[in-house]
């Protein structure tokens, strides 16, 4: 295949500014199709931003990102960015708290349905039926977490546990029909158990056919599921590769000596 | 609430409401009822932008003000019209909703405080229009409003009797609450409340969210529209006093009383706003003062309003515990 030797996310130049800070400074990044790629860095060294440029919720100082057959989407709405196939959690959960756990996958499908209004008020065949399969689908991305979800379809967001609102926020993310998610350091807050578990459920993700960046401050989980590694400093790439090699890295060790004493995995 | 429960209660209630007239002793009593009816119609489509969108709007009696008048414009004498009365209601509902869109545009990038003070202006601006319009050319009937309005007729049917004026409003309240489900349980329905719960998540989730708001707009102020002329038609008359600022009050309070999101609790916000005044009536004077304390005490120990769509805070998730000890 042609297509596979060109990246489905190709960053070039990539910065953003919020006044005299530089929290990301020309970014460079190429993700290929059926990767799981992370990122590390130090706190505040710019990956939550370069998740939030990337999805459109801050516009770019400089830089382009082109996605798929997508020639430029920097300077897209956040929607817009969605639709095109990005989809991502948030570091601080954003769950829909008061909608169900089923009404929040949902949420997620709404760019994926068309009934307008007058179909839905009428309950015109189509939108019913458009409804049913987009329940059903919710149904199927819930099972993604085998039995976490699934009994708890009718119970608020608000009410499931950590571990389970940060499983939701990614079923909410895969309903609308990504081929790229972002995950903000999906483990924060998980134990051991729940970690590995995620991890598993991040490979079964990605073997659906979707590409992955992350971010994470669990080397265990970089360790265990990343095909590659990106390490931010400053607002800047410091190095990439294997595991081993980012880890080792000397820039890498400097950047975390004083910050966190813990990349020794 | 339980499929199984509400399969049962559903055609319950609905024979009751239909058995109403034949109960209710005297025209008063059902004139409140009446009443009751509409003003749930008004508070579903209020429910729909404040509820279920979680947009703030202080001005929603506009919207009721401006249906009434498009249906008294057209079945009346003032300009000589008198279309059909599904024709002129029909006209209500589409001219509010375009006003509803029309002052929902430029609202969309405001939220909270701001957009309630936008919308308490538009409800301030329709009312002083409604006012001052008898001049140069007389557009509205300024302060005496329109007189004479025809009565509803169709079907070879013309409503003049209390208990018709009753079925007609309560088959367009129940026609809302239809529609509100529908809405609520819709992709449409999804999008506002995620909105309401987060806007900037919706928007990473695909929604757009510019294009939400203008349909949750166009939508509340079509329920209005469809009041404004039930009231033009009932009442025989408009005039600007029915479109005072205390109405808009009115009209979310029972949204919040009931619990703000939740449909049958909007219903019974409207009825106790419309009815708790009248039982007070022989205190006269302390009338408004018991009304006020009546509801500051809910607001104390209900705050989410009787039936809240959020319900008690809950504790341990038992599912949670379960599955936490099998590892
Ligand atoms: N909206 C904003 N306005 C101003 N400054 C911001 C904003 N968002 C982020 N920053 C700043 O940009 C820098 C990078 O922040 P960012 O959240 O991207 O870090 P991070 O790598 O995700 O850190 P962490 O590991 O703690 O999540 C920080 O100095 C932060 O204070
Ligand atoms: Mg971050």
């Amino acid at each position: 295949m042609t297509m596979s030797d060109r990246p489905l996310l190709e960053v070039r130049g990539l910065s953003k500014d919020f006044g005299g800070l530089h929290a990301l400074q020309g970014i460079d990044i190429d993700v290929h199709a059926g990767e799981i790629v992370g990122i590390i860095g130090p706190n505040g060294s710019g990956k939550t931003t370069f998740f939030n440029v990337l999805s459109g919720i801050f516009p770019a100082s400089a830089g382009t990102i082109r996605f798929a057959e997508h020639q430029n989407i920097t300077r897209l709405p956040p929607h817009r960015v969605t639709r095109c196939g990005i989809a991502r959690t948030f570091q601080n959960q954003r769950l829909f708290n008061q909608m169900t756990v089923l009404e929040n996958v949902c949420a997620g499908m709404v760019s994926r349905t068309r009934a307008g209004l007058l179909p839905i008020m009428l309950a015109l065949p189509g939108a019913r039926a458009e409804k049913a399969a987009a329940e059903q689908r919710a149904m199927e991305l819930l099972g993604v977490f085998g039995t976490r979800l699934v009994p708890r379809r009718d119970r608020r967001a608000a009410s499931l546990s950590y571990a389970n609102r940060r499983r939701l926020e990614i079923a909410r993310a895969l309903a609308t029909g990504p081929r790229l998610l972002l995950l903000d350091e999906p483990a924060a807050g998980m134990n051991p158990s729940e970690t590995r578990e995620l991890m598993s459920d991040i490979v079964r993700i990605r073997d659906r056919g979707l590409t992955i960046v992350l971010i994470e401050h669990d080397m265990h989980l970089v360790k265990g599921v990343c095909s590659r590694v990106i390490a931010f400093d400053h607002g800047e790439k410091l190095t990439e590769g294997t595991f081993g090699e980012v880890r080792n890295h000397p820039a890498v060790i400097e950047a975390y000596l004083g910050h966190r004493a813990a990349v020794a995995a | 609430m339980p499929a199984k429960w509400q399969r049962f209660s559903v055609p319950a209630i609905v024979a009751l409401a239909l058995a109403i007239p034949a109960v209710v002793p005297n025209a008063y009593q059902m004139g409140v009822i009446t009443r009751i009816c509409l003003y749930a119609l008004l508070a579903l489509g209020l429910n729909i932008v404040v509820g279920f969108a979680g947009l703030l709007d202080l001005g929603y009696v506009a919207f009721f003000g401006i249906g009434s008048y498009v249906y008294a414009f057209l079945a009346s004498p003032h300009f000589g019209l008198h279309w059909p009365f599904l024709l002129a209601l029909s006209a209500s509902v589409v001219t509010t909703a375009i006003f509803g869109v029309l002052i929902g545009a430029p609202t969309l990038r405001l939220r909270g405080d701001y957009l309630a003070i936008v919308t308490l202006g538009f409800g301030e601006i329709t009312y002083i229009l409604l006012i001052n319009l008898d001049r140069p050319i007389n557009i509205t009937g300024g302060p005496s409003g329109i007189v004479s309005i025809d009565p509803p007729s169709f079907l070879g049917i013309t409503l003049r009797d209390n208990w018709q004026y009753y079925y007609l409003i309560l088959a367009l309240m129940g026609a809302a609450v239809a529609l509100s489900r529908r809405l609520r349980d819709s992709r449409i329905g999804w999008a506002w409340q995620a909105i309401r719960e987060d806007e900037l998540a919706a928007q990473v989730m695909g929604i757009n969210t510019v294009a939400a708001k203008l349909q949750a707009f166009a939508i509340g102020a079509s329920f209005a529209g469809a009041g404004g002329a039930l009231l033009a038609s009932w009442q025989r008359s408009v005039f600007p006093d029915n479109f005072l600022f205390t109405e808009s009050v009115n009209i979310l309070a029972m949204v919040i009383l009931g619990g703000v999101g939740s449909i049958p609790g909007v219903i019974l916000g409207a009825a106790l706003i419309v009815a708790l005044p009248e039982i007070f009536r022989d205190f006269a004077l302390y009338r408004l003062l018991a009304f006020g304390l009546l509801l500051m005490i809910l607001m104390i120990f209900r705050p989410e309003g009787l039936l809240s769509f959020k319900g008690p805070p809950e504790e341990a998730d038992p599912l949670e515990q379960v599955t936490a000890e099998r590892q």
